[in-house]
């Protein structure tokens, strides 16, 4: 079958590998329909993260027909349309059980390795490395979803991919991040980033009451796309960001900040600078200027909501402002079970129309090329799904 | 630590072996000579020193009630499932369970296991028989809030001073496997499989699709 498969930094390539099997009694195979390429899959082609090896097949955000079942799933029949939660949850353990879906005990074969440098083990994910389990991931023909008892979610007639795609990651990602800022009335969020996540979360944090939504970009389509979803853009590349705020709040600070960059972040302060030569170098992990702004920025007493991804050590993070402003901070990967089905309903009531943030329709042997574009938001770029 | 016995096989063994290395390491074309031309001295000294007893000792908590997790360890097929690097267990002779364990040099040994100690659904305690250690202990409390089970497990073993290398690495061998051991237990009644990545598709070897 093809997949796409990551060879090193920048170096993806589509290629022909074995067809999946089912392995254990609670997997299924699936033929996947529709795919995406996900903000995240780029810290992957950039070589942010590690414990990749040559040959792993990427890609978390997948959608497709059931054709294979183990003997355990009963829920499953082949031929049913369904959409995958990128992160991997057995459904027994202790914090499955208490819908902490992306932290389940017991889906990553190579917990040994994320103990060691995370202390304990998140769950598994598709495609996302082997220090999170190792699996293959969905940028393929064919895909093995292990528990797929408990993860994939059927498709109601009627629903097109392209409107429940999503559901497999950004948009549950963006509705926990905006969910996490407890949003009262009156409340203004500001979204540092206007990619996919950072364009869920705006719609998001409207959904949940939300005044005012502020968004932070610096490319002119990101923020038109953010405008278009109700929030006030704000380029950053030509604003004092933490005063600029703080104009647009009456002085009080946003209520909660949301950081949908992450570990890639770009920037023109000093701060990010001195964070991209530390990286290029090899003296630092993560490039955190938007977290640092987040915290600068939030009011006292408020929220910062970290779905961005990171990865390693953090270097320079304001901790004592944190502190002296008595801030909540919020984060982690997406609990993405728990979201699947009510966002479901949300999507057939119309209350929101996933399909917003596609820029680009390809098929999947045009993969890296579109890797490449994402990368560079080249053709005013902002999500590739792909077709196998 | 104590001090604990060395047999007169494994003073045996350890000359053999150490001496080997060190025949390995003298001849030019050897690979890796420098390594065993250190290591070889060090494991046939061990033969003059007196075995150290140590404990391994880790825990972990399982979602399921006290007599379920003590049911299911004393299962000795599910418990074999849990131990890493085990081949199979078989009922042995007199009520004993057998373990067949691969060496790394890849020849199999086998373990006649006898239960020591059952407390249903509190203890359950094991040793290889006509051996004082290897031994272990299973532990079991509720955890608090409902939570489950608390299971902790101690493994004595032998480890041979000097080669302080060796020790170490044993050391972190037997805890680390016991450590595998208590993930793959919680697990496997958790999750009722284990996770894997076995046989799944790579592009290891690079084909361009068609």
């Amino acid at each position: 079958m093809k997949a796409l498969c990551w060879y090193g930094p920048e170096d993806v390539r589509v290629g022909d590998v074995p067809e999946p099997r089912c392995v254990n009694p609670r997997d299924a195979v699936i033929r996947v329909t529709s795919t995406a390429i996900c903000g995240s899959d780029l810290h992957l082609y950039n070589g942010y993260i590690p414990t990749l090896r040559a040959g792993d097949v990427l890609g978390h955000e997948f959608m497709g027909e059931v054709v294979e079942t183990g003997p355990a799933v009963q829920n499953l029949q082949p031929g049913d349309r369904v959409v995958v939660p990128f992160t991997i949850a057995c459904g027994g353990c202790f914090h499955c059980q208490r819908g902490e879906w992306s932290l389940c005990d017991n889906s990553n074969p190579n917990a040994w390795m994320a103990e060691a440098l995370y202390g304990y083990s998140p769950s598994g994910l598709f495609g996302y490395s082997h220090l999170f389990g190792g699996y293959a991931g969905g940028q393929a023909e064919y895909v093995r979803v292990p528990f797929a008892d408990v993860g994939p979610v059927k498709v109601p007639d009627g629903l097109h991919d392209e409107q429940v795609l999503f559901l497999s990651d950004i948009f549950p990602t963006g509705w926990m991040a905006a969910e996490n800022c407890d949003i009262e009335p009156g409340d203004v969020i500001a979204v540092w980033g206007c990619g996919p996540v950072g364009l869920f979360a705006i719609k998001s944090a409207f959904l949940l009451g939300a005044a005012a939504v502020i968004a932070l970009d610096r490319f002119p389509e990101r923020l038109r796309l953010a405008r278009a979803a109700g929030a006030e853009g704000l380029d950053y590349e030509h604003a004092d960001v933490v005063e600029q705020l703080k104009q647009l709040t009456g002085g009080r600070g946003p209520d909660a900040c949301i950081d949908a960059v992450g570990l890639e972040a770009h920037g023109t302060t000093a701060d990010a600078r001195l964070d991209q030569v530390k990286h290029a170098t090899g003296l630092g992990t993560d490039r955190p200027n938007v977290l640092r702004q987040a915290i600068q920025a939030c009011r006292k007493g408020g929220i910062v909501s970290i779905p961005g991804v990171y990865g390693g050590m953090l270097d320079k993070i304001p901790f004592g402002a944190a502190f002296a402003k008595g801030l909540a901070f919020r984060m982690g990967q997406t609990h993405v079970h728990r979201y699947m089905r009510p966002l479901l309903e949300r999507i057939q009531q119309g209350q929101i129309d996933a399909r917003f943030v596609i820029s680009h329709r390809l098929p999947l042997v045009d993969a890296p090329e579109a890797y490449a574009m994402f990368r560079d938001k080249d053709d005013a770029c902002t999500k590739v799904v792909l077709m196998p | 630590m104590t001090a604990a016995q060395t047999s007169r096989v494994e003073q045996v063994t350890d000359i053999v072996v150490g001496g080997a290395l060190i025949a390995l390491a003298v001849r030019e074309q050897a690979r890796g000579r420098f390594a065993l031309a250190a290591l070889g001295p060090g494991i046939a000294a061990q033969a003059f020193f007196p075995a150290v007893e140590q404990r391994a000792e880790r825990s972990v908590t399982i979602a399921a009630p006290p007599d379920e997790v003590y049911r299911f360890c004393r299962d000795a097929t599910h418990l074999g499932r849990a131990v890493p690097g085990l081949l199979d267990v078989r009922a042995g002779q007199d009520g004993d369970i057998a373990w067949r364990t691969r060496s790394p040099l890849g020849r199999a040994h086998t373990w006649p296991i006898v239960i020591t100690g059952e407390q249903s659904p509190r203890l359950l305690a094991w040793r290889v028989r006509d051996h004082e250690r290897p031994r272990g202990r299973f532990e079991l409390r509720p955890a608090p809030g409902d939570r489950g089970t608390e299971l902790h497990a101690v493994v004595h073993y032998v480890s041979r001073a000097p080669a302080a290398l060796g020790a170490t690495l044993r050391t972190a061998t037997v805890d680390a496997r016991l450590r595998e051991t208590l993930r793959r237990l919680k697990t496997l009644i958790e999750a009722r499989e284990l996770p894997t990545t076995e046989g799944q598709p790579t592009g290891r070897r690079w084909r361009a699709a068609s």
